[in-house]
C-alpha cells in the first residue's frame, strides 16, 4: 500500500519550494520610473525638494524621504552626482536640482567632503552655472580635464575608452543626472548617454546612431557598478537640436524622471520626447533615422543593463 | 708589486662602473603612469663628460666649452702630472684590450709587438686631423673617440645581442619543462633584468657593423698588444701629448739588467722600458707591468726622474703632420659635399640646428640607447657623410614618447639640448611645442582613403592636444559598388609635431600609409612646410559696446573641426560632414539682465552654411534680415553670410536685442 500513496509529506514540501522559485523566477520584479511633475518646480525651492523627495521615496518604496536617501550611499561612501553641462545654462541639469540633492545627501548623513559633483570639462560646468571647486572638506566640483583620465583603457564589445579618475577613483556611487532631450545623432540622451560624460573618446562612438556603442561604454565595469540612480532632469526638456542648447525646441515639462533602471528611464523618456514632437508637429525619431536603438540593445540578452519592456516597467506618475 | 695590484683593480672598478651604468642608461618604468619629469636617477654619461678629447674638440668646434665637460679637468690636470694614468687604470676600451691582450701565450712574438713601432705615431697624426676638422665645425672626433666607441658599441649592439641571446637561452631552458631548468632559467632572467639587460629587448640600425668594429678593435689585441691604444685612439694621442710635462717617470738601472726583457713582456703602451732604448713617455700608460716584472727591481718610477734616456714627446715628423693638418681641413669639405639632405633626417626633440648639432653631436649612442620606444637609430648616409651614427628618429620602429626628454637629458655635449616636458610641450598643449617633423598620408595606402575600409589607429594614436590628425566622414564606394561611409584622416600642418606616433601606429606593416619627415622642425627656420604655424584668426566677434546694451563676459573661445566635439559633443558630426574649419564662441549679457552665447561656425564653403541652415526647421521662426538668410525663434537667433552659419542663443525670449548683437556680428563677417 505504501508504494501506491501518491506523494509524500517531504515530497510536496519540496514541491512547494521549487513551484515558488520558479513562479518568483518567471515573474522578475518591474522597473520602476518614477515621474514626478510640478508647475512650481522652477521657481520655488520648497516645492522642488518636494518633488525630488517624493520621487525618490517612490523609487525606494519608503515612507520617510530621509530613509529613502539614506538607501543611495552607505556611511562612509563618496557620492559623484554625474551632471550633464553641455549645453550651457540653457538644458544643462539644474543647479538648484543638485543643490537640493546635495541638501538631502548631507541630511542623510553623506558629509559634504564626500560629494563631488562632476562633468567632462570645468568649462562646461562653469557654463551651465556650477562654481568649480576642489578643496578638500566641502563639495567638490570639476571637470574630468582637471580630475584626468586613467591610463589604461577599459574596454567592452565596440568601446574602448579611457575612463574619468573621478569616477574609477573618487567615487563609490553614482548618481547620473541626464536632461531630458532630444540628441542630434542617436535619437535622444539621458541616463545611458550621459555616462559618454565619463569617457576620454566619447566623439567615437556617435556613428551607427551610437549602437552597440552606447550600451557599451554603460557595460564598462565601473559604470555599472557604480551607477546607483538616475535623477534625470526634466524641468527644462528639448525635443528637438539637442543636444546644443535650441531654446525655440525646449519646453517646460516641470519635471523629474527617476528610477534605478536606466534603460526603463531611457524608454520612458524617448516616449515622452517622441510624444511632444507629434505634438509640435516633428517626424517621428525613427523617420529621421535616428531612432535610439541603443536602448533596445541596453537591454538584450548581452548587456542586460535594464528593461526596455513597457509590461516590465512600472510606470509611477506622481 | 702593489701598483700592478692597485691599478688592475681600478681597471676592474672602473670597467664594472661603466658597464653597469651604461647598462642603466634606459628608463625602468611607464612613462604614462609617471608623475612629474622622467630622470634617471645615476649620472649615465659622466664618463663622456669626463673625456678630455670630447671637451677640446667640442671647445673647438663651438668656440665653447659645454659646462658639463668641466668633469674633463679631473683628467687632464692630473694627466699633466702623472702622464697617460687615464688609459692605464681608467680608461674601459683600454681595459678590454688590456684583456684580450693578455689573452696571447708570452714569448716571442708577444715580446716582439711590445717593442715600440713607428706607427704608434699615427694616433697623433690622426688626432691633428680631427681637433682641424673639429676647428672647422666639425665633431667628427667623435666616431674615433674611445668611450665614445665603446658606449656606441656595447650600448647599440652587444648589450642587445647579451639581451637576446640570454632570453634565448631562458626560454630554452623554460621550455623544457624540467623544474631544475626553469628555476634556472628564472634565476638567469631575474640577475639579468637586474644587472646588464634591458628592460625591452632593443635593435638597432647597424648594430651588427658596430659590433663588427668593435670586434675587430678587440680581435687585433691578439697579433699587436693594445693596438687601438698604441696606433689609433686619439685621446690617447691627447694625453700622451700632455704628458711630456708630467713629473712621474722611469728611471732605468741599468746596471742592475741582466736583458732578461721581462719587463717587455707585460707593457702595454709600447713605450721601450727595456734597457739601450730610450722610454717614451708619451706612449707609456703607467701600467706599472714593467717595474712589477723586473726581477732585478732595475725599474722605478719616480718623481721629477729626469730628462736622460728619455723621449719626451710624440716626436712628430714636420711633414706627416702637416699632411695630417691639410687632411683633417680638407675632410670637413670633403664630408660635406654629400651633405644629407633626406627628408626622413628626424633629429630627436631640442637638437640643436643641423650645423650646430654636426658640430656638437659625438655619435656616441646614448640617446639612442636611453630611448624608451627604441625610436632613435645610428644614420648611415641621411645626414651626408658627416652625419654617420648620429641620432635619427626611425618611426617606423618606434616614437617619440611626448612625456620623455631623456635623450636630452643623457647627452653629454648639449647636442641635444636639456628641455623639460613642459617645454616640449606636446601633452600639455600649451605654449610652443618643439616639433621635429611634420606627418603626411600616403593616400594609396590609406585603408579609409584607398580601399573604403574604416580605420583610426592613426588618429587615435596622435599624442598632441588638440590632435593634429583629425577625421572628416566621407562617402566612398567599396569594390562590391556599394556606398558606405567611412572616416578619412588629414594631419593639421600647424598642430603636427612629428613624433611618428601614426607611422608607428599604422597597420598597413610594411610601409606605413602615414610616414614623418623632417619638415616642420623647430629647430630649422628654412625646413618649414607653413609660414606661420598659428593663423592669425580674425576677430569675428564683436567686443563690448558694438552692439547697443550687450556686453562680451568673456573670451572668444576657437574649436577646430577635430576638437568641435569638445564644445558640441554629439552636434559636432552634422557640422564636421558640412564641411566646418572652425567654431568661434563667446558669451555676452545685455544690460545686465540678459545672458545670451554667440557662435559663428567658419564652414568650408558657402554651400556648407547653407546646409546647416536649412537642415534645421523652420518651425515657430520668423525671417530676420540678417545675411543671405536669416530666421529669428523668440529666444534664438541663426543666420547664413557666406561660408559663416551664425547662432546666437538666450535664455529668454528677446528677439530685439538678440538681432541687434547678430548685426554686429553680421558686421564682422567679412567674405
Amino acid at each position: 500500500m505504501r508504494q501506491t500513496r501518491g506523494t509524500s509529506r517531504r515530497e510536496f514540501l519540496d514541491q512547494c519550494l521549487a513551484g515558488a522559485l520558479v513562479a518568483q523566477a518567471g515573474a522578475p520584479a518591474k522597473s520602476k520610473v518614477v515621474i514626478a511633475r510640478d508647475p512650481l518646480i522652477r521657481t520655488s525651492g520648497g516645492a522642488l525638494l518636494k518633488v525630488l523627495d517624493r520621487a525618490v521615496q517612490a523609487v525606494y518604496d519608503r515612507d520617510n524621504a530621509l530613509e529613502a536617501w539614506k538607501r543611495i550611499a552607505r556611511p562612509g561612501e563618496v557620492v559623484g552626482l554625474k551632471v550633464n553641462c553641455l549645453a550651457g545654462r540653457g538644458a544643462s541639469t539644474s543647479v538648484a536640482l543638485v543643490d537640493a540633492i546635495c541638501e538631502r545627501l548631507q541630511q542623510a548623513g553623506v558629509p559634504a567632503r564626500n560629494i563631488v559633483i562632476w562633468d567632462r570639462l570645468n568649462d562646461d560646468l562653469d557654463g551651465a552655472g556650477f562654481r568649480v571647486a576642489t578643496a578638500s572638506g566641502k563639495i567638490r566640483c570639476l571637470g574630468n580635464d582637471a580630475a584626468g583620465y586613467e591610463s589604461d583603457l577599459a574596454a567592452h564589445g565596440s568601446a574602448a575608452s579611457l575612463l574619468s579618475k573621478t569616477l574609477t577613483q573618487t567615487c563609490d556611487a553614482v548618481i547620473n543626472m541626464p536632461v531630458l532631450k532630444d540628441h542630434g545623432i542617436v535619437g535622444v540622451t539621458m541616463a545611458l548617454k550621459n555616462l559618454f560624460g565619463a569617457i576620454h573618446n566619447p566623439n567615437k562612438y556617435h556613428s551607427d546612431v551610437g549602437d552597440p556603442y552606447v550600451a557599451d561604454v554603460n557595460m564598462l565595469p565601473p559604470i555599472r557598478q557604480k551607477v546607483r540612480l538616475t535623477i534625470c532632469d526634466a524641468i527644462t526638456a528639448q525635443y528637438e537640436g539637442g543636444p546644443s542648447y535650441m531654446p525655440q525646441w525646449g519646453w517646460s515639462y516641470n519635471g523629474l524622471i527617476v528610477s534605478r533602471d536606466p534603460v526603463a528611464l531611457d524608454y520612458t523618456g524617448w516616449q515622452i520626447i517622441e510624444r511632444k514632437r507629434a505634438e509640435k508637429g516633428h517626424k517621428p525619431l525613427k523617420a529621421t533615422g535616428r531612432e535610439p536603438k541603443y536602448i533596445a540593445t541596453a537591454a538584450d540578452p548581452a548587456h542586460r543593463l535594464g528593461t526596455n519592456d513597457l509590461a516590465r516597467i512600472e510606470r509611477v506618475e506622481i | 708589486m702593489p701598483g700592478a695590484r692597485f691599478r688592475r683593480w681600478s681597471q676592474i672598478a672602473f670597467l664594472a662602473l661603466f658597464v653597469f651604468l651604461l647598462a642603466r642608461t634606459e628608463f625602468r618604468g611607464t612613462l604614462h603612469g609617471t608623475r612629474g619629469e622622467v630622470r634617471l636617477p645615476y649620472p649615465v654619461s659622466i664618463f663622456l663628460e669626463s673625456d678630455p678629447l670630447v671637451a677640446v674638440g667640442n671647445a673647438l668646434a663651438t668656440r665653447a666649452l659645454y659646462t658639463g665637460l668641466l668633469w674633463s679637468l679631473v683628467i687632464l690636470i692630473p694627466t699633466l702630472f702623472l702622464g697617460r694614468f687615464f688609459c692605464g687604470w681608467i680608461c674601459p676600451l683600454g681595459t678590454l684590450n688590456h684583456v684580450v691582450s693578455h689573452l696571447r701565450k708570452p714569448g716571442k712574438q708577444r715580446l716582439e709587438s711590445n717593442r715600440y713601432k713607428k706607427w704608434q705615431r699615427l694616433k697623433y697624426y690622426l688626432l691633428v686631423a680631427l681637433l682641424v676638422a673639429a676647428v672647422l665645425g666639425s665633431g667628427v672626433f667623435g666616431t674615433m673617440d674611445p668611450i665614445s666607441l665603446t658606449v656606441r658599441s656595447l650600448g647599440l649592439s652587444i648589450l642587445p645581442a647579451l639581451n637576446y641571446g640570454l632570453h634565448a637561452v631562458c626560454d630554452l631552458l623554460y621550455s623544457t619543462g624540467i623544474r631544475p631548468l626553469k628555476f634556472t632559467a628564472d634565476a638567469l632572467d631575474f640577475i639579468g633584468q637586474g644587472t646588464l639587460l634591458s628592460f625591452r629587448q632593443p635593435h638597432f640600425a647597424q648594430g651588427f657593423f658596430l659590433g663588427l668594429i668593435f670586434a675587430t678593435v678587440l680581435v687585433l689585441n691578439l697579433r699587436f698588444t693594445r693596438f687601438w691604444c698604441r696606433a689609433l685612439c686619439p685621446l690617447g694621442a691627447l694625453l700622451g701629448a700632455m704628458s711630456r710635462w708630467s713629473i712621474l717617470g722611469l728611471v732605468k738601472r741599468e746596471s742592475q739588467c741582466d736583458e732578461c726583457n721581462r719587463c717587455l713582456l707585460g707593457c702595454q703602451g709600447g713605450d721601450d722600458p727595456i734597457p739601450g732604448a730610450q722610454w717614451r713617455k708619451a706612449e707609456c700608460h703607467l701600467c706599472l707591468n714593467c717595474t712589477a716584472d723586473c726581477p732585478d727591481g732595475g725599474l722605478e718610477f719616480r718623481w721629477f726622474p729626469g730628462r736622460a734616456n728619455t723621449v719626451e714627446g710624440p716626436n712628430l715628423e714636420r711633414r706627416k703632420a702637416l699632411g695630417a693638418l691639410a687632411a683633417g681641413a680638407v675632410a670637413v669639405p670633403l664630408l660635406r659635399s654629400s651633405s644629407g639632405s633626406d627628408p626622413r633626417l628626424i633629429r630627436p626633440p631640442g637638437a640643436l640646428e643641423e650645423k650646430g648639432f654636426l658640430e656638437r653631436c659625438i655619435r656616441c649612442g646614448e640617446c639612442m640607447k636611453v630611448c624608451p620606444n627604441t625610436a632613435l637609430h645610428p644614420a648611415l648616409a641621411e645626414g651626408g657623410l658627416e652625419g654617420l651614427w648620429t641620432p635619427l628618429l626611425v618611426a617606423r620602429i618606434g616614437y617619440c614618447e611626448p612625456g620623455c626628454v631623456l635623450c636630452g637629458q643623457v647627452c653629454p655635449t648639449g647636442a641635444i639640448w636639456r628641455i623639460t616636458a613642459q617645454e616640449k610641450g606636446w601633452s600639455s598643449g600649451s605654449g610652443k611645442p618643439v616639433r621635429i617633423g611634420t606627418a603626411f598620408y600616403d593616400r594609396g595606402r590609406c585603408l579609409p582613403w584607398s580601399m573604403a575600409t574604416e580605420c583610426i589607429v592613426c588618429e587615435e594614436w596622435c599624442p598632441t592636444s588638440p590632435k593634429a590628425i583629425y577625421l572628416r566622414p566621407a562617402e566612398v564606394t567599396d569594390s562590391a559598388g556599394a556606398v558606405k561611409q567611412v572616416r578619412q584622416p588629414y594631419v593639421d600642418a600647424a598642430r603636427c609635431v612629428g613624433c611618428g606616433a601614426c607611422e608607428y601606429a599604422c597597420p598597413v606593416k610594411d610601409r606605413a600609409a602615414v610616414y614623418v619627415t623632417s619638415i616642420g622642425e623647430s629647430r630649422s627656420h628654412t625646413n618649414q612646410i607653413l609660414l606661420r604655424r598659428e593663423r592669425v584668426q580674425p576677430a569675428l566677434l564683436p567686443e563690448t559696446g558694438e552692439a547697443a546694451g550687450w556686453a562680451k563676459s568673456g573670451a572668444t573661445r576657437a574649436f577646430p573641426a577635430a576638437n568641435l566635439w569638445q564644445y558640441v559633443d554629439g552636434d559636432a558630426e552634422r557640422y564636421i560632414a558640412a564641411g566646418i574649419e572652425r567654431t568661434l564662441t563667446a558669451r555676452y549679457r545685455y544690460q545686465d539682465k540678459l545672458d545670451a552665447v554667440a557662435d559663428v561656425h567658419v564652414m568650408g564653403t558657402p554651400e556648407g552654411a547653407r546646409r546647416i541652415f536649412e537642415a534645421e526647421p523652420a518651425t515657430g521662426s520668423r525671417a530676420a534680415a540678417l545675411g543671405d538668410a536669416g530666421r529669428s525663434y523668440g529666444a534664438s537667433v541663426t543666420f547664413r553670410k557666406g561660408r559663416y552659419f551664425v547662432r546666437l542663443t538666450a535664455y529668454e525670449e528677446a528677439p530685439g536685442p538678440l538681432e541687434a548683437l547678430a548685426r554686429a556680428i553680421e558686421a564682422r563677417l567679412v567674405l
